[in-house]
């Protein structure tokens, strides 16, 4: 029996404050193959591990990443009084860790953004790196040139054109939205994204998902311990 | 409104959760296009080596669908998963299998950088 893809969705992000090092950590305890992370660029062009556009959810702040620079974003807490990590930190992390996920947040200019995290992955020795992935096909090209050899994603939440977008930009897979499923992959391999319940998750695969976006990897940890 | 899923609040109700972006099929429905087919709620046959482990999640699961429904309530929102009518899954294949082809690509996908 093979092996399907199990990545934690900002780590487990149900159990632990989504993209901090904990998180990421949990999930490996709890049997993920690779976790996703959310990169964005703070205002000196730092590569910072992050969601949303700016602090609301997170940190009750107003603040746009994106207006602060790298030290400010450091010294910020989330959740439990957990640090922001920079993609330097979470690659750092990955080398005993798991492979990441890097999805590049679209709203800074994707060749910045991508000379930016180019340079960083190249700056972390024996840095796990599963794939690269965004919704933007601008900044998965502006990639493909600066990392050569790293496998990038297409993220997607419809169902049209994805195939012929993950086809026209050459990606090695196509990461769709759970609610844009539509009983089969459009794109091989398609992984889906976000899928907390075991039954849903094992339809998915029956109908052949290649891997699953969780924020509860123990969950489904235990439909493949059962393979 | 608070995201059935995770209990974010949802400051846009017709959009994905940010916080949870869409786990379950509680929060799914509203942006959700017309079901294209027939919606199965049962859960396909599962392989025999599956049934130990399933029944406990499922029944959570199954709960939870429920609880959602009851949520979603009167405006008759189909569930998540709008899947083809497929009598059953043929039993000689296994629910989950992954060909060679994925596994080796995702492990080479593994890059050590140096
Ligand atoms: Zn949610």
């Amino acid at each position: 029996m093979r092996r399907w893809q199990l990545i934690a969705h900002r780590g487990a992000s149900a159990d632990a404050t989504e993209n901090t090092l904990a998180a990421f950590t949990l999930a490996k305890q709890q049997g993920a193959d690779a976790v996703e992370c959310d990169v964005r660029l703070t205002r000196d062009g730092t590569p910072v591990v992050f969601h949303d556009a700016d602090l609301v959810r997170l940190a009750a702040r107003t603040e746009r990443i994106d207006l602060l620079n790298a030290a400010e974003v450091a010294a910020l807490r989330v959740g439990d009084g957990e640090p922001i990590p920079t993609l330097a930190e979470a690659l750092d992390w990955s080398r005993d860790g798991l492979p990441l996920v890097i999805e590049l947040k679209a709203g800074a200019d994707p060749t910045t953004l991508a000379e930016r995290v180019a340079t960083v992955v190249r700056s972390i020795p024996a840095a796990q790196i599963a794939c690269v992935s965004s919704f933007s096909p601008l900044i998965l090209s502006a990639i493909a040139t600066r990392l050569p050899g790293v496998p990038r994603a297409l993220i997607s939440d419809q169902p049209t054109n994805a195939e012929a977008t993950a086809g026209a930009i050459g990606v090695q897979a196509l990461h769709l939205a759970v609610g844009r499923w539509l009983g089969a992959p459009p794109f091989e391999p398609t992984l889906v994204w976000t899928v907390d319940d075991p039954a849903v998750a094992s339809r998915l695969l029956g109908e052949g998902a290649r891997g699953i976006f969780t924020n509860r990897p123990h969950l489904l940890a235990e439909l493949r311990v059962a393979a | 409104m608070a995201c059935p899923s995770c209990g974010a609040e949802l400051v846009d109700e017709t959009a994905i959760c940010q916080a949870c972006e869409g786990s379950s099929s509680a929060n799914l429905p509203a942006v959700l296009p017309p079901p294209a087919y027939p919606v199965r709620v049962a859960r396909p046959p599962l392989p025999s080596l599956l049934r130990p482990v399933l029944p406990i999640a499922g029944g959570v699961a199954a709960v939870a669908v429920m609880a959602s429904l009851a949520v979603v309530g009167l405006r008759l929102r189909p569930p998540v998963l709008r899947l083809p009518r497929r009598a059953e899954h043929d039993s000689d294949v296994p629910l989950i299998e992954i060909d060679e082809s994925i596994v080796i690509r995702t492990r080479s996908a593994r890059v050590r950088v140096r």
